[in-house]
């Protein structure tokens, strides 16, 4: 239903110097130009970054859903007696301080350290893109409280921040267990790190309210709540959803160092591999048994890799200004 | 409203966060679950999942660490009785006596009885203890006291600390004492220079009753030198008092030797010694180590504000006076080596804030000069000539560098830029006995460690039942297993609630057997546990 | 322009307000007493507890303690940390040398960063581009602890061309493996920013002019794609002087720097909200006045900005 014209579509014009004029009296004005999204996705099959991130994404999805798939070993049984025992049949990497299976952690890792990722991004988008797009949108004061209130979040060090965050929620859930420890985590990176998915939602919502196709849909009368909706933010949620996907690795990579820290999810009740790459911290000091650091962090840097390869690529797809 | 459909959706996905949040959290049947609460700022977590563990795979049951971000909320939890877990709990005597292993922890509504422990039979024993004048005596129902707790298992010992230490190639004549600390004086430097040695930023004002932490502890050690002083192995020997003395245990004389002085040449007299206690005792002083003075007749007035000085303690003439106790305590003199009790000269009062800055003290070493605590730095400590003591010093001075971590100081001992450091961190200890970059030290130490079962935790009553978990879990441990592996043999299994290194010290106590291994006699007690209440494992 | 500075500065009034008050609530939400922690494993009595209380103001609502911490700020006095020193005098220990690893690692990140993004700009899609492209990558997807760690064992502990840690006083040399490592991360987001940047820049009407007009490539390549490249750069690098001090919990713990962020560290643990205000609010100052120096850079960079 191409009722108005849709950004991107002066793309269908070639500029006069690029092309003979013929050319230009030969474009078809009735063919519909294809979405956005679409389009997008023409360019990123095209991809071989793209088809990369997606192997590796896959390869994560697959070690979530079914683990078993990959070790026949149970990551919470651990035995001291087998501390940083050597490789052995259906342990490719032995044995961690405590006796646990290096490999078997790794797997089963997967599933909080991309939990906290992904919730987190689900709702720094959600409050990000919401706060941005009304204060985009409406301006006045509404954008000034919604500024005002993102700039305090934000000028907060978002590390110490969550550091903080982290001792006042986890005795929200005195109960510790991996959904209530992960919930912890990704509330407390959560609250402080919305405002820059505000600020860009607000940017892209300010440049897209003044084209042409929104003053189009306003002069036909659809109200400003229709005009928000339907039209300024489906077109402004491009460059959020590359961020995000960004972001998601980044998240990753917060959650291994506020366990570092000490302070991240709980080590028992939940598998996770920014604890394991902590706990052998310990190792690391001492020179030896490195790889019991290196399996669990070459897992999360490929992970991490994954998401920000696939966003690059999203990205790429979707601003063919910057094309190869 | 215009934008009640964006605020709609901000209040779905709330709503659905919400939803999911608390299925999590009542999601599940009720399980029972053993866990140990530790603080993960002090490096417990280790051996705690490890402890966990094998209590969980011995005794088929959910066993897991409680992870405190901090020292301050697992100690207000514990110290508010919020707590519903079990709790690590480490303890380093005050003075050398395995009586004080004892007594603050376990004897009835004792200051630091944590797990409110009480059994009338330990309580006698341990009264019979602080009343016997024969030390042999006193070891003897030590001995028996701790056979009661062997029985009851108030709290779970695991090991004793060793002394982990490494110093440079550069220095000789390291010694540690029972404190787990080094005799700094006697250790000598070839080509002289001062001693650089591991410290920590003090916490508090250098003044003694205010410091109740090491990094400020060790330094005042040096500085001053109480009525009594320890030696090495834990032997008190009277220091600036000449005699200290008793017809009943009750009243204590204590007579000072003659010409002590501080450092800055003030003469040390019986005044400095009781102004020095009734400042820490006086509660609105705010003093961190008030609670020494609670055997002292007059305590809890001055903590209360309602006296501005201990009552029991009377001054005779410069060089005498007396101490009334509360209860009899035929050791009590063993006690007064401990930092509360040191004195402080006159000036001191003058302004205690810019005293605690550059103190000056009666023991071996003084400030190297007014502006030696040079803050995240240094202090740096040299020979005090007015020092009339016994402890002869051999170096030309002492520096405390100021390290955030081990690790760091660790690694300066091997590039030759420190000394001394009398902690290894944890990831060296694999293999710091055989680095050939640092000398090595290790030895037993004082430190016990144990978590407290409180007796008001469900299924650990001070009954049958509780005493039976008690046992299983403690028999569920392979403590030879953990310290080998996650402390490379730098911890010793614990065979009695107190240290190798405290006089009369014995690994003879009667049913001390519940701490070794015995996985099949543990999972035996736990079942007969289970016939008297249900333990539901929800697996 | 003057006026819009005052805007600006006015602006930041209900920020600093804002951020001060949610530390405060957070703080005085988190479980724990500082003051029971003080006696360690020792009792303490309820005197002496309520004395210690009193005097650091945690008897008082955090709303209280809030507004006592605003007004002892107007005057610079930052109250006491619980060891019992001023925490300005802290701050004025610590904050220097944050300053000068943070301003070392912005070097590191910058010279690196804008060389290295713009040779692969330029050369789209040749070997140099794409190793620093999986270089970059690599960067952003480790943890900088991880870095941090080896980076220590083999330069510090094995090969000894840098100390592997700090101490008291801080040197350039000693600072010198710490600074890489805390601008390791923002290298490669710079790397990325340039490159992007140069690669759309090199299409750009104005160089295809600039080309068209018969200039060498280096005059092209200086003055017009890189002076127009590097608005971006200079906003990120702003922006992350600040992030880089609160960054320097993690790298500043690993090589025993004594700055701010290991002081925030610990006084968060410990539950010292006086010095965690502080610490927080000097932050968010270095924030808001970088981002405002930004701004103003912006405008004398991009002469299609103009502040009324």
């Amino acid at each position: 239903m191409p009722d108005t014209p849709r950004p991107g579509q002066e793309r269908f014009v070639a500029s006069l110097e690029e092309t003979p004029l013929r050319e230009v009296d030969a474009v078809n004005t009735d063919i519909v130009p294809e979405s956005q999204w679409k389009e997008a996705w023409k360019r990123l099959r095209t991809r071989g970054l793209f088809w990369i991130s997606a192997v590796l994404l896959f390869g994560v999805l697959l070690m979530i859903a079914v683990p078993g798939l990959f070790t026949s070993k149970d990551p919470t049984m651990c035995d001291i007696t087998m501390s940083l025992a050597g490789a052995s049949e259906g342990s490719p990497f032995g044995y961690n301080l405590q006796g646990c299976d290096v490999w078997s952690r790794t797997v089963y890792g997967a599933r909080a350290s991309v939990a906290v990722g992904v919730f987190t991004v689900i709702i720094v988008a959600l409050i990000g893109s919401v706060t941005g797009a009304i204060a985009g949108f409406y301006g006045g004061w509404l954008d000034s409280v919604f500024s005002r209130v993102s700039d305090i979040f934000f000028s907060i060090p978002l590390l110490l921040a969550a550091i903080v965050m982290l001792s006042v929620v986890n005795n929200l859930f005195p109960e510790r267990n991996f959904w209530t420890g992960v919930l912890s985590v990704v509330l407390a990176l959560a609250l402080f790190a919305w405002p820059q998915i505000t600020r860009q939602m607000r940017g892209a919502v300010l440049s897209v309210k003044n084209l042409e196709f929104v003053d189009a849909a306003k002069a036909i009368g659809a109200s400003p709540r229709r005009n928000l909706l339907k039209h300024v933010v489906p077109n402004s949620l491009a460059p959020v959803i590359v961020t995000s996907m960004i972001s998601l690795g980044v998240f990753i990579v917060a959650e291994a160092t506020l366990s570092f820290l000490g302070i991240g999810l709980p080590r028992q009740e939940v598998v996770s591999w920014g604890n394991d790459i902590s706990d052998a911290q310990v190792l690391v000091r001492a020179g030896d048994d490195l790889h019991v650091m290196f399996i669990p962090a070459t897992a999360l840097a490929f992970t991490v890799l994954a998401f920000i390869l696939l966003g690059d690529a999203v990205r790429d797809a979707l601003d063919p200004k910057v094309k190869k | 409203m215009q934008f009640s459909r964006p605020m709609r959706l901000t209040g779905i996905a709330l709503a659905a966060a919400c939803t999911l949040a608390l299925s999590a959290c009542s999601g599940g049947e009720e399980t029972d679950s053993f866990q140990i609460a530790v603080n993960t700022d002090g490096g417990h977590q280790a051996w705690s999942d490890a402890v966990t563990n094998q209590i969980s795979n011995t005794l088929g049951i959910k066993s897991t660490t409680k992870a405190y971000s901090s020292f301050d909320e697992l100690r207000t939890d514990i110290t508010e009785r919020t707590i519903k877990t079990a709790f690590r709990t480490g303890w380093q005597p005050d003075y050398p006596s395995i009586y004080n292993y004892l007594q603050p922890i376990y004897f009835t509504n004792a200051g630091s009885n944590d797990g409110d422990y009480s059994n009338e039979d330990f309580d006698d024993f341990m009264r019979q203890v602080s009343a016997a004048q024969d030390p042999e005596d006193a070891y003897t129902l030590q001995a028996q006291g701790q056979a009661v707790l062997m029985q009851d298992l108030p709290a779970i010992p695991l090991w004793y600390q060793n002394i982990s230490a490494v110093y440079s190639k550069k220095v000789d004549n390291v010694e540690f004492n029972w404190q787990n600390q080094p005799e700094y004086a006697g250790i000598t430097k070839s080509g002289g220079g001062a001693i650089l040695t591991h410290g920590t930023q003090p916490q508090n004002p250098l003044v003694p009753t205010a410091t109740n932490e090491v990094g400020g502890g060790n330094v005042i050690d040096q500085m001053f030198e109480g009525l009594v002083r320890y030696k090495a192995d834990g032997e008190a020997v009277n220091a600036v008092a000449d005699s200290i003395t008793s017809n009943d245990n009750k009243i204590w004389t204590v007579k000072i030797k003659d010409g002590q002085q501080f450092s800055d040449g003030s003469p040390v007299t019986a005044n400095s010694f009781v102004k020095a206690w009734n400042y820490g005792a006086v509660g609105k002083n705010a003093q961190l180590n008030s609670y020494f003075f609670y055997p002292i007749v007059g305590f809890n007035d001055a903590q209360e504000d309602k006296s501005d000085e201990l009552s029991g303690l009377k001054v005779v003439d410069d060089h005498t006076f007396t101490i009334e106790l509360e209860q009899a305590e035929a050791s009590f003199p063993a006690r007064l080596g401990y930092s509360a009790f040191y004195p402080l000269p006159e000036k001191a009062f003058d302004d205690l804030e810019a005293y605690g800055h550059a103190p000056i003290g009666n023991g071996p070493y003084k400030m190297a000069s007014d502006d030696a605590w040079e803050d995240d730095v240094q202090i740096s400590l040299v020979a005090n000539d007015n020092y009339k003591g016994d402890v002869k010093v051999k170096n030309d001075g002492l520096t405390f560098k100021f390290y955030t971590s081990l690790d760091a100081a660790y690694t300066d001992v091997q590039a030759g830029n420190l000394d001394v450091l009398e902690q290894v961190p944890e990831g060296s200890l694999k293999g710091f006995t055989t680095d050939a970059k640092v000398n090595a030290i290790s030895e037993p130490g004082s430190v016990f460690q144990s978590f407290t079962i409180p007796v008001t935790l469900e299924h650990f009553g001070m009954d049958e039942e509780g005493r039976l978990r008690r046992a299983a879990i403690s028999m569920a441990i392979d403590r030879e297993a953990i310290t080998e592996k996650v402390f490379h043999g730098t911890r010793t299994p614990a065979a009695d609630f107190s240290s190798p290194l405290m006089p009369g010290w014995t690994d003879q106590i009667d049913g001390n057997d519940v701490l070794q291994y015995n996985p099949e006699k543990a999972k035996e007690l736990w079942a007969k546990a289970n016939e008297i209440s249900e333990w539901k494992t929800g697996k | 322009m003057w006026w819009y500075v005052g805007k600006r500065i006015l602006q930041t009034i209900p920020v600093i307000l804002g951020a001060t008050f949610l530390i405060y609530a957070l703080v005085f939400l988190r479980p724990g007493d500082p003051i029971v922690g003080l006696f360690g494993d020792k009792p303490v009595s309820d005197a002496v507890r309520a004395q210690l209380e009193a005097q650091y103001n945690l008897d008082k609502p955090f709303v209280v303690q809030w507004l006592l911490f605003l007004k002892g700020a107007l005057t610079l006095d930052f109250g006491l940390s619980y060891s019992g020193r001023p925490v300005i005098d802290i701050i004025a220990q610590t904050f220097p040398v944050t300053i000068k690893l943070a301003l070392m690692a912005l070097v590191v990140e910058m010279v690196l960063g804008v060389v290295a993004g713009t040779i692969a700009g330029l050369r789209r899609g040749g070997l140099f581009d794409s190793t620093m492209l999986v270089t970059s990558l690599l960067v952003i997807a480790v943890p900088i602890f991880v870095f941090g760690f080896l980076f220590q064992l083999l330069f510090g502990v094995k090969l000894g061309w840098f100390p592997p840690t700090v101490g008291g006083d801080a040197s350039f040399r000693d600072l010198i493996m710490p600074a890489f490592v805390l601008g390791l991360v923002s290298f490669a987001y710079v790397l990325r920013l340039t490159r992007t940047s140069v690669i759309e820049n090199l299409t750009a009407d104005h160089v295809r002019t600039a080309r068209a007009k018969g200039l060498g490539e280096g005059t092209v390549v200086r003055r017009h794609i890189l002076r127009n490249s590097l608005i971006p750069v200079v906003t990120f690098l702003g922006a992350d002087l600040g992030a880089l001090m609160a960054g320097a919990v993690v790298t500043e713990g690993i090589f025993n720097v004594h700055g701010v962020g290991n002081l925030a560290y610990t006084a968060i643990l410990k539950g010292e909200s006086p010095t965690i205000v502080s610490v927080i609010t000097v932050m968010v100052l270095v924030y808001v006045v970088m981002s405002l120096l930004v701004d103003l850079l912006y405008a004398a960079l991009d002469p299609r900005i103009r502040y009324a």
